[in-house]
């Protein structure tokens, strides 16, 4: 081989090995004397456990900067890992070293739910994290097309013959809160799924399902539109944008209410930080004060009303208290529902065999 | 009338088309790399314009991504390795063309087609304005499965001559996108307990390995380049280009059926391309020249690449859906400018939403003359001796696999297919069909199961997919109808001569 090809083989194999092989984290030097000092010129890597351009990531990215201001002489990295729903990112946050260099923002419902289902590869324990804080948590709305027969609540339980609502997914937190609800009172009710990014939405805007189930800031456009018409929203108490849209606990019968209040915390637990289990408490000290400065900042608060997003955030201390609720009511009540298969998916699973 | 214009003008500003360039130099260089693309391009550049005013801002993003497509046609054309799945189709005959030393003619003709066919996507845009909702709702599950259907004819027409074995791959490929979870009951399928094939085979490794690491074993193994003779380039360029004009009405057709499949929220890229390669084969005069380097094969899925994204702008602009992963962020970058997508945006932002149509023509236009100014340097690639070419091409195409998700799982899987690839070439088994497989076999079972809970099987006979169905089987019976009517032709004229 002449030389000038020994040379370009040699430089692209050099390259190859650095790039992908990755960045080395250096957790080295001097011990700081301090948690203010040990972050001074450290990179604190933030995983968001979802894709770009999603809520969870608009959030990451408005919130960073203010944190980061917050921990000086540091610097905040987003990186999305939204990989397998997300396990994977969940998985990188609990197994990092646990110096408070790598923090999480993930979605509470969402990872309890794989957790409780037992999801191979999941190999997370929410309740081992320490949380440090939650920057909103959306209403959750379910609302009926303005093209169905329904214009309330009251329509929709006293509705007899089957109906259909679509829905992004199976295994979504929207999704297994109207399996609940459904099987709660016994609805005629089935939930669509299969459709592409977004499509839940426009069937639901054609007429096409009856309904869906989503986050307010999914749902506000269509509302807006006059395309739908909210009937419930998974809550403890009527918030201040539905005040006159019944709660999920109003609408259980007393046995079931406590399922309602389950709901809702799940609910309540959605876009939430973490970091590893095993952090120093002086360093998840810095971490909450810096979170909880940045949600009170004017001007991240100004970002997010631009991003039209709401601002609803919790402490750490606060999270902790949601992670223990929302982790104890579903096994409380459901025994196991959330792995199994409930008629709903029962009925979907036999559909699909006549199509095979 | 007067918003159009309005919409151009509010682009003239230095800060505004410098950034419209930058955006443009930054996403080709992007799109060039093998595994690279438009989403990542724009999950980069979106925090950069936070503090941009919106003009700039969406120059950047908008302008930047209208020229993606033609940076990965290059790729393709040159090497061989699509830069992502919506340049396979290009690869069909845009690298056979270089085979035979024509790749400046394959790239004017690409970029003609690319230009000019985000150009009738943007104009579509435009005119769909006022009637963006309706247009959007008009679709759904069984529109999507139409379509897609559609697509996978491409199968039988790619491998001609290899029906059987174009067939089998494609049913391989199928078989290979139900990896992951069922998206009707979310169970696991073929995951084999490892988490990150939970979301299915990563396109982006199987292409790099299909088409860059099998291309590379071979050029290795058979110790040469990719050609071994050249034409001028420039003269190439503007046989090229002039291509397109003289296919003017298979360009037209293809733009427009790309900016319509291009509205579909979830139909894809991919699947545009593939329709309006089996359009084009299924409407030549000389079909059996396709796949061997007729330049139709290129300017036919160029042209849909562009156009579609004029279409997929309507329902993320109409509805706040985006129709790809792209539109994805760029429903983010809209918020981030307090920008809201949906009835608001399209009764307030009209001077803005003009803009937008512009940004798309005018970054096609920058693309396709800055891809081309380099064409001369990029068709150079095909003649440099493998002892270079491949192990570079392997490196880049390498950390494009590794970097796209971070996991170093997608080299692995990038590695298996390339020796796959290479074993697929060896025995004459289509690649191409694979991956067309790989990329409609999700869309279908979806489609298909959405389309029956709803409607039955009723959802065959809806205007819109019965039109598309009586396409596609006229698509599929021409090739025989035609064959049966000039042996018709000879019979009548031998019968003419006999008297």
């Amino acid at each position: 081989m002449k030389k000038k090809e020994k040379t370009a083989v040699s430089i692209c194999l050099a390259l190859a090995l650095i790039l992908c092989v990755g960045t080395a984290t250096f957790a080295g030097g001097q011990k700081a004397a301090t948690a203010e000092e040990f972050f001074k010129g450290k990179t604190i890597n933030f995983i968001v456990t979802n894709e770009p351009g999603s809520g969870f990531d608009t959030y990451t990215r408005a919130v960073a900067p203010y944190v980061q201001k917050n921990i000086p002489g540091s610097k905040i990295i987003v990186t999305n890992m939204d990989e397998a729903g997300g396990i994977i990112g969940q998985n990188k946050a609990f197994a990092a070293e646990p110096n408070g260099l790598t923090i999480c923002m993930t979605s509470g419902a969402g990872m309890l739910f794989a957790q409780l289902r037992e999801l191979p590869g999941v190999k997370f324990d929410l309740r081992e994290h320490i949380w440090l804080g939650r920057v909103a948590a959306e209403v959750h709305v379910m609302v009926v097309s303005a093209k169905s027969p329904f214009r309330s609540w009251d329509d929709v339980v006293s509705y007899k013959e089957p109906f259909r609502f679509s829905a992004s997914g199976v295994g979504s937190d929207d999704y297994i809160v109207v399996e609940i609800i459904r099987d709660a009172l016994d609805l005629p009710l089935e939930q669509i799924v299969g459709y592409e990014e977004g499509g839940e939405w426009l069937a639901t805007v054609k007429g096409e399902a009856w309904g869906v189930q989503g986050s307010w800031s999914s749902v506000r456009q269509f509302m807006d539109s006059g395309d739908v018409i909210p009937v419930l929203q998974t809550t403890t108490e009527r918030s201040d944008i539905l005040p006159d849209v019944p709660t999920i606990v109003e609408v259980l019968p007393e046995d079931k209410k406590d399922l309602g209040r389950a709901c809702a915390s799940i609910f309540a637990f959605d876009r939430v930080i973490c970091a590893p289990p095993g952090v120093p408490e002086d360093r998840v000290r810095v971490l909450r004060e810096a979170f909880k400065k940045a949600f009170d900042d004017p001007g991240y608060q100004a970002d997010l009303k631009k991003l039209k997003r709401p601002h609803v955030p919790a402490t750490g201390e606060e999270t902790e208290t949601m992670n223990d609720a929302a982790s104890l009511c579903p096994s409380r009540y459901t025994g196991g529902n959330f792995g199994e298969a409930s008629e709903g998916r029962r009925r979907l699973a036999r559909s699909h065999r006549r199509l095979a | 009338m007067e918003q159009l214009w309005m919409g151009l003008i509010s682009l003239i500003s230095p800060v505004t088309l410098l950034y419209l360039l930058l955006g443009v130099v930054i996403f080709m260089v992007i799109g060039l790399l093998p595994g690279l693309s438009g989403p990542v391009g724009m999950a980069l550049l979106v925090p950069i314009t936070y503090g941009l005013g919106k003009e700039a801002a969406f120059a950047m993003l908008i302008g930047g991504h209208s020229a993606v497509m033609f940076a990965g046609s290059i790729t393709a054309i040159v090497l061989g390795i699509p830069g992502t799945g919506l340049n396979v189709a290009t690869t069909f005959d845009g690298f056979p063309l270089t085979k035979q030393g024509r790749a400046g003619e394959a790239m004017g003709a690409a970029a003609c087609s690319s230009a000019m066919g985000g150009a009738v996507g943007a104009f579509v845009l435009a005119a769909a304005i006022p009637i963006m909702r309706p247009l959007v709702l008009a679709f759904g599950p069984p529109e999507i499965f139409a379509i897609c259907l559609l697509g996978i004819t491409t199968v039988a027409f790619i491998s001609k001559g290899n029906i059987l074995k174009g067939v089998l791959m494609g049913l391989v490929g199928v078989f290979l996108s139900t990896i992951g979870f069922n998206p009707i009951t979310g169970s696991l399928r073929y995951t084999f307990n490892i988490t990150v094939l939970w979301d299915g085979v990563e396109l982006i490794a199987v292409i790099v390995g299909l088409f860059a690491f099998s291309e590379m074993i071979e050029l290795f193994v058979n110790a040469h380049s990719i050609s071994d003779r050249e034409m001028p380039v420039i003269r190439g360029i503007f046989k090229g280009i002039l291509a397109v004009f003289k296919n003017w009405f298979l360009f037209l057709r293809c733009a427009v059926i790309g900016t319509i499949i291009g509205v579909i929220p979830g139909v894809g890229g991919p699947s545009a391309t593939f329709v309006t390669y089996a359009h084009a084969v299924s409407t030549s005069k000389n079909p059996e020249k396709f796949g061997k380097g007729a330049i139709e094969g290129v300017i036919a899925p160029e042209s849909a690449n562009d156009a579609k994204d004029g279409g997929a702008l309507i329902p993320t602009l109409a509805f706040g859906i985006p129709g790809s992963t792209t539109m994805a962020i760029l429903v983010a970058a809209l918020l981030m400018h307090g920008l809201d997508p949906g009835p608001e945006l399209l009764l307030t932002q009209q001077t803005f939403l003009f803009s937008l149509v512009w940004l798309v023509i005018l970054g096609g236009i920058l693309g396709a003359i800055i891809g081309l100014g380099a064409a001369g340097f990029l068709s150079k690639i095909t003649t440099v001796s493998y002892k270079i070419l491949v192990p570079v091409i392997v490196t880049i195409s390498a950390l494009g696999a590794v970097v796209y998700r971070g996991l170093f799982s997608d080299l692995i899987i990038a590695v298996v297919f390339g020796i796959v690839g290479y074993i697929m070439k060896k025995l004459n088994y289509p690649k191409t069909t694979l991956l067309i497989g790989l990329v409609l076999g999700n869309k279908i079972e979806k489609s298909l199961f959405v389309s029956t809970e709803l409607y039955g099987y009723h959802f065959l006979f809806r205007p819109i997919t019965l039109t598309i169905l009586i396409i596609l089987v006229g698509i599929l019976l021409w090739p025989f109808v035609n064959s049966w009517i000039k042996k018709l032709k000879r019979i009548n004229s031998r019968t003419d001569v006999g008297r």
